[in-house]
Protein backbone atom coordinates (compact mmCIF):
# COMPACT_ATOMS: atom_id res chain seq x y z
CA UNK A 1 0.00 0.00 0.00
CA UNK A 2 1.42 3.63 -0.87
CA UNK A 3 1.51 6.61 1.28
CA UNK A 4 -0.77 8.34 -0.72
CA UNK A 5 -3.16 5.47 -0.55
CA UNK A 6 -3.13 5.13 3.31
CA UNK A 7 -3.69 9.12 3.16
CA UNK A 8 -6.09 8.93 0.89
CA UNK A 9 -7.91 6.13 3.20
CA UNK A 10 -7.79 8.44 6.16
CA UNK A 11 -9.28 11.73 4.56
CA UNK A 12 -12.02 9.23 2.93
CA UNK A 13 -12.61 7.70 6.49
CA UNK A 14 -12.99 11.35 8.33
CA UNK A 15 -15.22 12.59 5.24
CA UNK A 16 -17.10 9.35 5.46
CA UNK A 17 -17.78 9.72 9.02
CA UNK A 18 -18.69 13.68 9.04
CA UNK A 19 -21.02 12.87 6.09
CA UNK A 20 -22.33 10.46 8.87
CA UNK A 21 -22.44 12.61 11.47
CA UNK A 22 -23.85 15.55 9.58
CA UNK A 23 -26.97 13.40 8.72
CA UNK A 24 -27.66 11.70 11.93
CA UNK A 25 -25.81 13.72 14.41
CA UNK A 26 -22.68 13.38 16.67
CA UNK A 27 -21.84 9.62 17.89
CA UNK A 28 -20.79 8.71 22.02
CA UNK A 29 -20.68 5.10 21.20
CA UNK A 30 -19.21 2.27 19.45
CA UNK A 31 -22.49 1.39 17.52
CA UNK A 32 -23.29 5.20 17.21
CA UNK A 33 -19.94 5.48 15.55
CA UNK A 34 -20.98 2.45 13.32
CA UNK A 35 -24.13 3.63 11.96
CA UNK A 36 -22.42 7.03 11.09
CA UNK A 37 -19.82 4.94 9.09
CA UNK A 38 -22.50 3.20 7.16
CA UNK A 39 -24.66 6.50 7.07
CA UNK A 40 -21.81 8.28 5.21
CA UNK A 41 -21.32 5.80 3.25
CA UNK A 42 -24.44 6.19 1.79
CA UNK A 43 -24.90 9.87 1.68
CA UNK A 44 -21.50 9.58 -0.37
CA UNK A 45 -23.39 7.19 -2.85
CA UNK A 46 -26.62 9.14 -3.06
CA UNK A 47 -24.27 12.75 -3.86
CA UNK A 48 -22.29 10.69 -6.85
CA UNK A 49 -25.66 9.02 -7.84
CA UNK A 50 -27.49 12.86 -7.90
CA UNK A 51 -23.80 14.12 -9.79
CA UNK A 52 -24.63 10.72 -12.19
CA UNK A 53 -28.10 11.81 -12.62
CA UNK A 54 -27.22 15.42 -13.75
CA UNK A 55 -24.25 14.55 -15.88
CA UNK A 56 -21.75 15.84 -13.93
CA UNK A 57 -18.72 13.57 -14.40
CA UNK A 58 -16.60 13.01 -11.00
CA UNK A 59 -13.72 14.96 -11.26
CA UNK A 60 -11.14 14.38 -8.38
CA UNK A 61 -11.15 17.78 -7.35
CA UNK A 62 -14.53 18.52 -7.21
CA UNK A 63 -14.63 14.97 -4.95
CA UNK A 64 -11.86 16.02 -3.21
CA UNK A 65 -13.62 19.74 -2.37
CA UNK A 66 -16.64 17.78 -1.53
CA UNK A 67 -14.81 15.49 0.82
CA UNK A 68 -12.63 18.30 2.38
CA UNK A 69 -15.88 20.53 2.61
CA UNK A 70 -18.00 18.09 4.62
CA UNK A 71 -14.73 17.31 7.23
CA UNK A 72 -14.71 20.73 7.78
CA UNK A 73 -18.59 21.74 8.64
CA UNK A 74 -18.22 18.61 10.82
CA UNK A 75 -15.47 19.28 12.63
CA UNK A 76 -16.75 22.63 12.85
CA UNK A 77 -20.19 21.73 14.12
CA UNK A 78 -18.26 19.41 16.99
CA UNK A 79 -15.92 22.52 17.53
CA UNK A 80 -19.15 24.95 18.11
CA UNK A 81 -21.75 22.31 20.20
CA UNK A 82 -18.48 21.24 22.35
CA UNK A 83 -18.52 17.68 20.93
CA UNK A 84 -19.30 14.93 23.80
CA UNK A 85 -16.83 12.38 25.01
CA UNK A 86 -17.52 9.01 24.15
CA UNK A 87 -20.09 7.07 27.03
CA UNK A 88 -17.90 4.34 27.20
CA UNK A 89 -15.44 2.66 24.30
CA UNK A 90 -13.24 0.33 24.57
CA UNK A 91 -11.19 2.30 27.31
CA UNK A 92 -10.57 0.72 30.49
CA UNK A 93 -9.39 -1.87 32.67
CA UNK A 94 -12.24 -4.23 32.29
CA UNK A 95 -12.56 -3.66 28.82
CA UNK A 96 -9.28 -5.26 28.49
CA UNK A 97 -10.23 -8.56 27.32
CA UNK A 98 -12.11 -7.02 24.71
CA UNK A 99 -9.49 -4.67 23.66
CA UNK A 100 -6.94 -8.08 22.76
CA UNK A 101 -9.88 -9.83 21.50
CA UNK A 102 -10.60 -7.00 19.00
CA UNK A 103 -7.18 -6.56 18.20
CA UNK A 104 -6.77 -9.51 17.31
CA UNK A 105 -9.45 -10.30 15.18
CA UNK A 106 -9.14 -7.10 13.14
CA UNK A 107 -5.43 -7.81 13.17
CA UNK A 108 -6.07 -11.40 11.65
CA UNK A 109 -8.41 -10.42 8.85
CA UNK A 110 -6.68 -7.46 8.54
CA UNK A 111 -3.34 -9.19 7.62
CA UNK A 112 -5.40 -11.49 5.18
CA UNK A 113 -7.14 -8.50 3.17
CA UNK A 114 -4.24 -6.25 2.76
CA UNK A 115 -1.75 -9.40 1.87
CA UNK A 116 -4.54 -10.40 -0.61
CA UNK A 117 -4.85 -13.67 0.57
CA UNK A 118 -8.64 -13.09 1.04
CA UNK A 119 -9.96 -11.42 -1.64
CA UNK A 120 -13.31 -12.23 -2.41
CA UNK A 121 -13.89 -13.63 -6.10
CA UNK A 122 -16.97 -11.67 -6.89
CA UNK A 123 -14.50 -8.71 -6.21
CA UNK A 124 -12.88 -9.76 -9.64
CA UNK A 125 -15.87 -11.40 -11.28
CA UNK A 126 -17.84 -7.90 -10.97
CA UNK A 127 -16.79 -5.43 -7.97
CA UNK A 128 -13.50 -4.75 -9.07
CA UNK A 129 -14.43 -4.35 -12.93
CA UNK A 130 -17.58 -1.84 -12.38
CA UNK A 131 -15.19 0.48 -9.38
CA UNK A 132 -12.73 0.51 -12.61
CA UNK A 133 -14.79 1.23 -15.35
CA UNK A 134 -16.35 3.87 -12.88
CA UNK A 135 -12.99 5.53 -12.43
CA UNK A 136 -11.95 5.79 -15.82
CA UNK A 137 -15.44 7.18 -16.52
CA UNK A 138 -15.41 9.36 -13.84
CA UNK A 139 -19.11 8.09 -13.19
CA UNK A 140 -21.42 5.21 -13.52
CA UNK A 141 -20.56 3.26 -16.55
CA UNK A 142 -23.88 2.82 -17.92
CA UNK A 143 -22.86 2.31 -21.85
CA UNK A 144 -20.87 -0.34 -20.38
CA UNK A 145 -23.31 -2.16 -17.88
CA UNK A 146 -26.13 -1.14 -21.10
CA UNK A 147 -23.77 -3.57 -23.87
CA UNK A 148 -25.46 -7.12 -23.18
CA UNK A 149 -21.85 -8.96 -23.50
CA UNK A 150 -20.96 -7.30 -20.47
CA UNK A 151 -23.96 -9.33 -18.33
CA UNK A 152 -21.60 -11.45 -16.23
CA UNK A 153 -20.82 -8.07 -14.12
CA UNK A 154 -24.19 -8.10 -12.52
CA UNK A 155 -25.19 -4.89 -14.36
CA UNK A 156 -29.01 -4.72 -12.35
CA UNK A 157 -27.05 -4.89 -9.04
CA UNK A 158 -27.05 -1.51 -6.87
CA UNK A 159 -23.76 0.57 -7.06
CA UNK A 160 -22.94 1.50 -3.50
CA UNK A 161 -20.02 -0.68 -3.41
CA UNK A 162 -18.32 -0.17 -6.86
CA UNK A 163 -18.66 3.86 -6.07
CA UNK A 164 -16.93 3.74 -2.99
CA UNK A 165 -14.21 1.38 -4.30
CA UNK A 166 -13.89 3.50 -7.27
CA UNK A 167 -13.28 6.82 -5.06
CA UNK A 168 -9.72 5.55 -4.15
CA UNK A 169 -8.94 5.28 -7.84
CA UNK A 170 -10.55 8.82 -8.67
CA UNK A 171 -8.55 10.77 -5.80
CA UNK A 172 -5.31 9.06 -6.37
CA UNK A 173 -4.97 8.78 -9.88
CA UNK A 174 -4.79 5.09 -10.37
CA UNK A 175 -6.52 2.13 -8.87
CA UNK A 176 -5.09 0.12 -5.33
CA UNK A 177 -6.70 -2.92 -4.33
CA UNK A 178 -5.58 -1.70 -1.20
CA UNK A 179 -8.25 0.79 -0.57
CA UNK A 180 -11.16 -1.84 -1.10
CA UNK A 181 -9.67 -4.02 1.13
CA UNK A 182 -9.07 -1.21 3.54
CA UNK A 183 -13.29 -0.63 3.46
CA UNK A 184 -13.64 -4.21 4.33
CA UNK A 185 -11.11 -3.70 6.91
CA UNK A 186 -13.06 -1.26 8.28
CA UNK A 187 -16.85 -2.82 8.38
CA UNK A 188 -15.20 -6.25 10.14
CA UNK A 189 -13.51 -4.11 12.95
CA UNK A 190 -17.31 -2.67 12.82
CA UNK A 191 -19.12 -5.80 13.40
CA UNK A 192 -16.44 -6.64 16.37
CA UNK A 193 -16.85 -3.17 18.44
CA UNK A 194 -20.89 -3.58 17.73
CA UNK A 195 -20.24 -7.13 19.22
CA UNK A 196 -18.82 -5.65 21.85
CA UNK A 197 -21.05 -2.96 22.61
CA UNK A 198 -24.37 -4.97 22.53
CA UNK A 199 -22.60 -7.63 24.76
CA UNK A 200 -21.93 -4.79 26.74
CA UNK A 201 -25.58 -4.70 28.18
CA UNK A 202 -25.29 -7.69 29.95
CA UNK A 203 -24.28 -7.51 33.41
CA UNK A 204 -22.07 -11.33 33.08
CA UNK A 205 -18.60 -10.62 32.37
CA UNK A 206 -18.26 -14.35 31.71
CA UNK A 207 -20.95 -14.29 29.18
CA UNK A 208 -19.75 -11.22 27.50
CA UNK A 209 -15.98 -11.96 26.90
CA UNK A 210 -16.85 -15.43 25.91
CA UNK A 211 -19.19 -14.52 23.45
CA UNK A 212 -17.44 -11.77 21.87
CA UNK A 213 -14.43 -14.23 21.18
CA UNK A 214 -17.16 -16.37 19.63
CA UNK A 215 -18.21 -13.79 17.33
CA UNK A 216 -14.84 -12.58 16.17
CA UNK A 217 -12.91 -15.75 15.80
CA UNK A 218 -15.62 -17.55 14.03
CA UNK A 219 -16.42 -13.95 11.56
CA UNK A 220 -12.70 -13.91 11.03
CA UNK A 221 -11.89 -17.36 10.34
CA UNK A 222 -15.29 -17.22 7.71
CA UNK A 223 -13.96 -14.31 6.22
CA UNK A 224 -10.64 -15.07 5.88
CA UNK A 225 -11.03 -18.44 4.62
CA UNK A 226 -13.90 -17.79 2.33
CA UNK A 227 -12.45 -15.09 1.01
CA UNK A 228 -14.76 -12.20 1.71
CA UNK A 229 -12.16 -9.24 1.45
CA UNK A 230 -13.47 -6.89 -0.69
CA UNK A 231 -17.10 -8.50 -1.18
CA UNK A 232 -20.14 -7.15 0.31
CA UNK A 233 -21.86 -9.88 3.09
CA UNK A 234 -19.43 -8.07 5.91
CA UNK A 235 -21.79 -5.08 5.43
CA UNK A 236 -24.71 -6.96 4.80
CA UNK A 237 -24.09 -8.96 8.42
CA UNK A 238 -22.74 -4.87 9.96
CA UNK A 239 -26.48 -4.23 9.23
CA UNK A 240 -28.20 -6.81 10.70
CA UNK A 241 -26.19 -6.41 13.89
CA UNK A 242 -26.60 -3.03 14.23
CA UNK A 243 -30.21 -3.78 13.13
CA UNK A 244 -30.54 -5.57 15.92
CA UNK A 245 -29.96 -2.94 17.98
CA UNK A 246 -32.03 -0.34 16.93
CA UNK A 247 -35.18 -3.06 17.26
CA UNK A 248 -34.36 -3.22 20.66
CA UNK A 249 -36.83 -1.78 23.04
CA UNK A 250 -34.79 0.45 24.06
CA UNK A 251 -32.14 1.18 22.07
CA UNK A 252 -29.14 3.51 23.84
CA UNK A 253 -25.84 2.76 23.14
CA UNK A 254 -23.44 0.84 25.93
CA UNK A 255 -26.14 -0.73 27.93
CA UNK A 256 -27.68 3.05 28.31
CA UNK A 257 -30.89 2.62 30.06
CA UNK A 258 -31.32 6.14 30.71
CA UNK A 259 -33.24 7.08 27.91
CA UNK A 260 -31.33 5.71 24.64
CA UNK A 261 -32.33 7.05 21.25
CA UNK A 262 -35.36 8.47 21.04
CA UNK A 263 -38.01 7.30 18.43
CA UNK A 264 -37.07 9.88 15.45
CA UNK A 265 -33.37 9.08 15.82
CA UNK A 266 -34.03 5.37 16.08
CA UNK A 267 -36.46 5.66 13.26
CA UNK A 268 -33.54 7.94 11.18
CA UNK A 269 -30.71 5.67 11.64
CA UNK A 270 -32.75 2.67 11.05
CA UNK A 271 -33.52 4.47 7.85
CA UNK A 272 -30.07 4.75 6.80
CA UNK A 273 -29.06 1.27 7.75
CA UNK A 274 -31.81 -0.05 5.09
CA UNK A 275 -30.36 2.19 2.33
CA UNK A 276 -27.16 1.02 3.43
CA UNK A 277 -28.35 -2.87 2.81
CA UNK A 278 -30.44 -1.94 -0.27
CA UNK A 279 -27.88 -0.04 -1.85
CA UNK A 280 -25.32 -3.03 -1.54
CA UNK A 281 -26.71 -6.06 -3.07
CA UNK A 282 -30.06 -7.39 -4.02
CA UNK A 283 -30.40 -9.35 -0.74
CA UNK A 284 -30.08 -6.38 0.82
CA UNK A 285 -33.29 -4.80 -0.52
CA UNK A 286 -35.29 -7.79 1.44
CA UNK A 287 -33.42 -7.39 4.64
CA UNK A 288 -34.27 -3.54 4.35
CA UNK A 289 -37.71 -4.56 3.98
CA UNK A 290 -37.92 -7.12 6.85
CA UNK A 291 -35.93 -4.33 8.84
CA UNK A 292 -38.92 -1.78 8.08
CA UNK A 293 -41.87 -4.35 8.29
CA UNK A 294 -40.37 -5.31 12.32
CA UNK A 295 -39.82 -1.49 12.87
CA UNK A 296 -43.16 -0.96 12.27
CA UNK A 297 -44.79 -3.68 13.92
CA UNK A 298 -42.94 -3.07 16.95
CA UNK A 299 -43.10 1.00 17.28
CA UNK A 300 -46.00 1.36 15.09
CA UNK A 301 -44.33 4.63 14.47
CA UNK A 302 -45.62 8.15 13.82
CA UNK A 303 -46.05 9.57 10.08
CA UNK A 304 -42.74 12.15 10.74
CA UNK A 305 -41.06 8.96 12.09
CA UNK A 306 -42.27 6.74 8.50
CA UNK A 307 -40.83 9.94 6.31
CA UNK A 308 -37.39 9.74 8.32
CA UNK A 309 -37.22 5.68 8.18
CA UNK A 310 -38.24 5.65 4.36
CA UNK A 311 -36.16 8.98 2.91
CA UNK A 312 -33.02 7.40 3.16
CA UNK A 313 -34.13 4.10 1.72
CA UNK A 314 -36.19 6.06 -1.05
CA UNK A 315 -33.44 8.45 -2.01
CA UNK A 316 -31.17 5.32 -3.32
CA UNK A 317 -33.48 2.43 -4.29
CA UNK A 318 -35.55 5.09 -6.26
CA UNK A 319 -32.78 6.16 -8.46
CA UNK A 320 -31.69 2.77 -8.86
CA UNK A 321 -34.62 1.46 -10.01
CA UNK A 322 -35.23 4.14 -12.30
CA UNK A 323 -31.77 3.66 -14.22
CA UNK A 324 -32.52 0.22 -14.64
CA UNK A 325 -35.85 0.17 -15.45
CA UNK A 326 -34.85 3.60 -18.41
CA UNK A 327 -32.09 0.74 -19.79
CA UNK A 328 -33.65 -2.03 -19.52
CA UNK A 329 -31.19 -3.85 -16.99
CA UNK A 330 -32.92 -5.96 -14.78
CA UNK A 331 -31.68 -9.54 -15.58
CA UNK A 332 -34.53 -11.58 -15.83
CA UNK A 333 -34.52 -15.36 -15.61
CA UNK A 334 -36.71 -17.78 -16.11
CA UNK A 335 -38.91 -19.04 -12.96
CA UNK A 336 -38.20 -22.80 -12.72
CA UNK A 337 -41.71 -24.57 -11.43
CA UNK A 338 -42.28 -25.36 -8.20
CA UNK A 339 -42.28 -28.55 -7.31
CA UNK A 340 -42.07 -30.49 -4.08
CA UNK A 341 -39.00 -32.57 -6.06
CA UNK A 342 -36.86 -29.17 -6.32
CA UNK A 343 -37.51 -28.02 -2.90
CA UNK A 344 -36.65 -31.25 -1.54
CA UNK A 345 -33.30 -31.07 -3.43
CA UNK A 346 -32.58 -27.03 -2.07
CA UNK A 347 -33.30 -28.83 1.48
CA UNK A 348 -30.92 -31.64 0.88
CA UNK A 349 -28.39 -29.37 0.07
CA UNK A 350 -28.49 -27.33 2.90
CA UNK A 351 -26.68 -29.05 5.07
CA UNK A 352 -23.90 -29.70 2.89
CA UNK A 353 -23.66 -25.80 2.63
CA UNK A 354 -23.21 -25.58 6.39
CA UNK A 355 -20.57 -28.32 6.15
CA UNK A 356 -18.31 -25.93 4.06
CA UNK A 357 -15.03 -26.03 5.80
CA UNK A 358 -14.43 -22.26 6.85
CA UNK A 359 -17.50 -21.91 9.00
CA UNK A 360 -16.29 -25.36 11.03
CA UNK A 361 -19.59 -26.07 12.02
CA UNK A 362 -20.43 -22.94 13.77
CA UNK A 363 -22.77 -21.74 10.97
CA UNK A 364 -25.38 -24.54 12.08
CA UNK A 365 -25.78 -21.78 15.19
CA UNK A 366 -27.81 -19.82 12.18
CA UNK A 367 -30.85 -22.51 12.64
CA UNK A 368 -31.68 -21.45 15.98
CA UNK A 369 -32.80 -17.88 14.55
CA UNK A 370 -36.75 -19.11 15.08
CA UNK A 371 -35.62 -19.70 19.13
CA UNK A 372 -35.13 -15.42 18.82
CA UNK A 373 -38.98 -15.34 18.58
CA UNK A 374 -39.54 -16.84 21.89
CA UNK A 375 -37.94 -13.99 23.80
CA UNK A 376 -40.01 -10.46 23.84
CA UNK A 377 -36.92 -8.25 23.67
CA UNK A 378 -34.75 -9.91 20.52
CA UNK A 379 -38.03 -10.77 18.72
CA UNK A 380 -38.10 -8.30 16.08
CA UNK A 381 -34.98 -9.08 15.22
CA UNK A 382 -35.68 -13.14 15.07
CA UNK A 383 -38.19 -12.09 12.76
CA UNK A 384 -36.31 -10.44 10.10
CA UNK A 385 -33.59 -13.07 9.93
CA UNK A 386 -36.49 -15.92 9.71
CA UNK A 387 -38.12 -13.87 7.16
CA UNK A 388 -34.55 -13.66 5.49
CA UNK A 389 -33.70 -17.10 5.52
CA UNK A 390 -37.52 -17.85 4.65
CA UNK A 391 -36.87 -15.60 1.22
CA UNK A 392 -33.02 -17.47 0.79
CA UNK A 393 -34.95 -20.90 0.51
CA UNK A 394 -37.96 -19.49 -1.39
CA UNK A 395 -35.12 -17.78 -3.78
CA UNK A 396 -33.60 -20.94 -4.20
CA UNK A 397 -37.10 -22.96 -4.69
CA UNK A 398 -37.79 -20.78 -7.63
CA UNK A 399 -34.34 -20.33 -9.45
CA UNK A 400 -34.06 -22.55 -12.56
CA UNK A 401 -30.31 -23.14 -11.57
CA UNK A 402 -29.10 -26.75 -10.62
CA UNK A 403 -30.30 -26.35 -6.67
CA UNK A 404 -26.96 -28.45 -5.51
CA UNK A 405 -24.83 -26.29 -6.82
CA UNK A 406 -26.63 -22.69 -6.27
CA UNK A 407 -26.98 -23.94 -2.45
CA UNK A 408 -23.30 -24.84 -2.15
CA UNK A 409 -22.07 -21.85 -4.13
CA UNK A 410 -23.65 -19.43 -2.11
CA UNK A 411 -25.45 -20.66 1.37
CA UNK A 412 -22.78 -20.54 3.33
CA UNK A 413 -22.10 -16.58 2.69
CA UNK A 414 -25.87 -15.72 2.83
CA UNK A 415 -25.52 -17.60 6.42
CA UNK A 416 -22.44 -14.85 7.36
CA UNK A 417 -24.88 -12.52 6.59
CA UNK A 418 -27.21 -13.61 9.41
CA UNK A 419 -25.23 -15.36 11.52
CA UNK A 420 -23.65 -12.14 14.07
CA UNK A 421 -27.06 -10.78 14.21
CA UNK A 422 -28.16 -14.32 15.40
CA UNK A 423 -25.72 -15.24 17.67
CA UNK A 424 -25.72 -11.94 19.34
CA UNK A 425 -29.60 -11.70 19.55
CA UNK A 426 -28.95 -15.58 21.09
CA UNK A 427 -26.72 -14.27 23.61
CA UNK A 428 -29.34 -11.61 25.03
CA UNK A 429 -31.23 -13.72 25.09
CA UNK A 430 -29.98 -16.44 26.78
CA UNK A 431 -28.36 -13.90 29.53
CA UNK A 432 -31.95 -12.27 30.03
CA UNK A 433 -32.98 -15.63 30.43
CA UNK A 434 -30.51 -16.43 33.31
CA UNK A 435 -31.04 -13.47 35.00
CA UNK A 436 -34.59 -13.79 35.13
CA UNK A 437 -33.69 -17.12 37.25
CA UNK A 438 -30.95 -16.00 38.87
CA UNK A 439 -29.52 -12.27 39.50
CA UNK A 440 -32.14 -10.12 37.10
CA UNK A 441 -29.95 -6.83 38.81
CA UNK A 442 -27.24 -7.14 37.09
CA UNK A 443 -28.83 -6.63 33.89
CA UNK A 444 -30.03 -3.29 32.27
CA UNK A 445 -33.37 -2.62 32.36
CA UNK A 446 -34.13 -2.67 29.05
CA UNK A 447 -33.08 -6.29 28.96
CA UNK A 448 -35.10 -7.19 31.89
CA UNK A 449 -38.31 -5.65 30.71
CA UNK A 450 -39.65 -6.03 27.69
CA UNK A 451 -42.78 -4.01 26.58
CA UNK A 452 -42.62 -6.21 23.93
CA UNK A 453 -44.57 -9.05 25.62
CA UNK B 1 -32.20 -19.44 43.27
CA UNK B 2 -30.12 -22.69 42.88
CA UNK B 3 -31.56 -23.70 39.45
CA UNK B 4 -30.70 -20.12 38.19
CA UNK B 5 -26.99 -20.31 39.34
CA UNK B 6 -26.91 -24.04 37.52
CA UNK B 7 -28.57 -22.51 34.23
CA UNK B 8 -26.21 -19.81 34.31
CA UNK B 9 -23.05 -21.78 34.38
CA UNK B 10 -24.71 -23.90 31.41
CA UNK B 11 -24.77 -21.30 29.31
CA UNK B 12 -21.41 -20.15 30.18
CA UNK B 13 -20.30 -23.12 29.77
CA UNK B 14 -21.78 -23.90 26.63
CA UNK B 15 -20.73 -20.10 25.33
CA UNK B 16 -17.08 -20.73 26.34
CA UNK B 17 -16.84 -23.83 24.50
CA UNK B 18 -18.04 -22.21 21.38
CA UNK B 19 -15.40 -19.66 22.06
CA UNK B 20 -12.99 -21.91 21.73
CA UNK B 21 -13.77 -23.77 19.20
CA UNK B 22 -13.99 -20.36 17.09
CA UNK B 23 -10.11 -19.87 18.23
CA UNK B 24 -9.08 -23.01 17.21
CA UNK B 25 -10.95 -22.27 13.80
CA UNK B 26 -9.46 -18.63 13.22
CA UNK B 27 -6.06 -20.26 14.47
CA UNK B 28 -7.06 -22.94 11.61
CA UNK B 29 -7.74 -20.27 8.88
CA UNK B 30 -4.66 -17.99 9.71
CA UNK B 31 -2.79 -21.58 8.97
CA UNK B 32 -3.96 -22.06 6.03
CA UNK B 33 -3.64 -18.54 4.41
CA UNK B 34 -0.33 -18.09 5.85
CA UNK B 35 0.40 -21.68 3.74
CA UNK B 36 -1.38 -21.89 0.31
CA UNK B 37 0.56 -23.72 -2.10
CA UNK B 38 0.23 -23.21 -6.10
CA UNK B 39 0.11 -25.42 -8.31
CA UNK B 40 1.11 -24.80 -12.04
CA UNK B 41 -1.94 -26.33 -12.97
CA UNK B 42 -4.54 -24.61 -10.48
CA UNK B 43 -7.62 -23.59 -12.83
CA UNK B 44 -8.73 -20.20 -13.14
CA UNK B 45 -11.57 -20.82 -10.73
CA UNK B 46 -9.15 -21.61 -7.96
CA UNK B 47 -7.16 -18.54 -8.97
CA UNK B 48 -6.82 -16.08 -6.01
CA UNK B 49 -4.86 -12.23 -6.18
CA UNK B 50 -1.65 -14.06 -4.48
CA UNK B 51 -1.33 -16.88 -6.87
CA UNK B 52 1.68 -16.85 -9.18
CA UNK B 53 -0.98 -17.32 -12.56
CA UNK B 54 -2.61 -13.99 -11.93
CA UNK B 55 0.45 -11.85 -11.12
CA UNK B 56 2.09 -13.43 -14.91
CA UNK B 57 -1.54 -12.71 -16.58
CA UNK B 58 -1.44 -9.27 -15.09
CA UNK B 59 1.96 -8.30 -16.31
CA UNK B 60 1.06 -10.12 -19.91
CA UNK B 61 -2.21 -7.81 -20.19
CA UNK B 62 -0.72 -4.67 -19.69
CA UNK B 63 0.94 -4.98 -23.02
CA UNK B 64 -2.47 -5.91 -24.48
CA UNK B 65 -3.78 -2.67 -22.99
CA UNK B 66 -1.73 -0.64 -24.55
CA UNK B 67 -1.52 -2.43 -28.26
CA UNK B 68 -5.25 -2.44 -28.47
CA UNK B 69 -7.20 0.86 -29.38
CA UNK B 70 -8.97 1.90 -25.81
CA UNK B 71 -12.63 0.70 -26.09
CA UNK B 72 -12.04 -2.58 -27.81
CA UNK B 73 -13.60 -5.64 -27.80
CA UNK B 74 -11.02 -8.35 -26.46
CA UNK B 75 -11.99 -11.97 -27.68
CA UNK B 76 -9.95 -14.43 -24.87
CA UNK B 77 -9.44 -17.49 -26.44
CA UNK B 78 -8.26 -20.62 -24.37
CA UNK B 79 -7.99 -23.63 -26.25
CA UNK B 80 -6.91 -26.14 -23.11
CA UNK B 81 -9.30 -24.35 -20.79
CA UNK B 82 -12.64 -26.61 -20.24
CA UNK B 83 -15.60 -23.12 -21.19
CA UNK B 84 -16.55 -23.46 -17.34
CA UNK B 85 -12.63 -22.06 -17.26
CA UNK B 86 -13.17 -20.12 -20.21
CA UNK B 87 -15.73 -17.90 -18.31
CA UNK B 88 -13.26 -17.51 -15.41
CA UNK B 89 -10.35 -16.81 -17.08
CA UNK B 90 -12.62 -14.03 -19.15
CA UNK B 91 -13.05 -12.51 -15.96
CA UNK B 92 -10.11 -12.14 -14.62
CA UNK B 93 -8.73 -10.78 -17.68
CA UNK B 94 -11.78 -8.33 -17.77
CA UNK B 95 -10.64 -7.10 -14.30
CA UNK B 96 -6.88 -6.60 -15.28
CA UNK B 97 -8.15 -4.59 -19.10
CA UNK B 98 -10.94 -2.45 -17.66
CA UNK B 99 -10.61 -0.28 -20.33
CA UNK B 100 -12.25 -2.42 -22.68
CA UNK B 101 -15.17 -5.17 -23.61
CA UNK B 102 -13.76 -8.72 -22.31
CA UNK B 103 -15.44 -11.35 -24.04
CA UNK B 104 -15.70 -15.01 -24.97
CA UNK B 105 -15.23 -16.23 -28.18
CA UNK B 106 -19.09 -17.51 -29.25
CA UNK B 107 -20.28 -14.10 -27.16
CA UNK B 108 -21.31 -11.86 -30.05
CA UNK B 109 -20.16 -8.31 -30.08
CA UNK B 110 -20.57 -5.47 -32.52
CA UNK B 111 -17.43 -3.95 -34.46
CA UNK B 112 -14.02 -4.92 -34.76
CA UNK B 113 -12.65 -8.18 -32.40
CA UNK B 114 -9.15 -8.55 -31.30
CA UNK B 115 -8.45 -11.71 -29.85
CA UNK B 116 -5.95 -12.98 -27.33
CA UNK B 117 -4.91 -16.27 -26.91
CA UNK B 118 -4.04 -17.82 -23.16
CA UNK B 119 -1.40 -18.76 -22.60
CA UNK B 120 0.54 -18.37 -26.18
CA UNK B 121 -0.29 -14.90 -25.76
CA UNK B 122 -0.78 -13.94 -29.49
CA UNK B 123 -3.30 -10.91 -29.92
CA UNK B 124 -4.60 -11.03 -33.61
CA UNK B 125 -7.19 -8.40 -34.97
CA UNK B 126 -11.02 -10.16 -36.11
CA UNK B 127 -12.27 -7.90 -38.44
CA UNK B 128 -16.14 -8.50 -38.02
CA UNK B 129 -18.34 -10.69 -35.72
CA UNK B 130 -18.00 -14.53 -34.57
CA UNK B 131 -18.78 -15.69 -38.00
CA UNK B 132 -16.22 -13.71 -39.75
CA UNK B 133 -13.29 -14.80 -38.86
CA UNK B 134 -10.83 -13.14 -41.39
CA UNK B 135 -7.90 -11.76 -39.39
CA UNK B 136 -4.44 -9.90 -38.89
CA UNK B 137 -2.00 -11.88 -36.85
CA UNK B 138 -0.77 -9.40 -34.24
CA UNK B 139 2.25 -11.69 -33.15
CA UNK B 140 2.85 -12.09 -29.61
CA UNK B 141 1.98 -9.34 -27.16
CA UNK B 142 1.92 -10.37 -23.81
CA UNK B 143 2.88 -14.16 -22.75
CA UNK B 144 1.66 -15.44 -19.09
CA UNK B 145 4.51 -17.89 -20.07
Amino acid sequence: MTFVTVLTSVAIGMALLSLGRLVLGPASGLIELACRVLAGMVVLHFALTVLDLAGVSWHPLGLWVLLLTAIAVAVGLALSSGARRPKRGLGGRESIPAVVVTVATVGAFGWSAWTLRSVAPDFVYHWGIKAKRYAIARGVDWDYLSRSWNDFVQPDYPNLFPDLYSLGALLTGRFEEHWPMTVSVVLFAAIVTTTYALLDRIGDMWLQVSGLVLVGCACAAFSIGYFQAGGIDLGLALAGLLGLWLLLPSSGDQGDNRGGLGRKDRALALGFVCAFAAASKIEGVSLAAWLVLAYCVTFRPRLTELVRLGAPLALVVLPWAFELMRRDLFQRSEAAELTAQRLWDVLQAIPQGFAQSSWHGLSWLVILAPALLVSGVVRPIGTVMCLQLTFFLWVYWRSPVEPTFYVLSSWPRLVFQLWPAVVVGLLLAAARSVGAEGTSEELPADLRESPLE
Amino acid sequence: MKRGQTARWLVRAVVIILAGWATVALWLEVERASATLWLPDTPPSLWRFDSPPVQALGSALQAVDQAVPRGSVVVIEANELAPSELFFLMMWCSYYLPRHDVVRPHVGTEGPRYVWSYPEGSLRLARASVRDLATDDGGVVGSPR
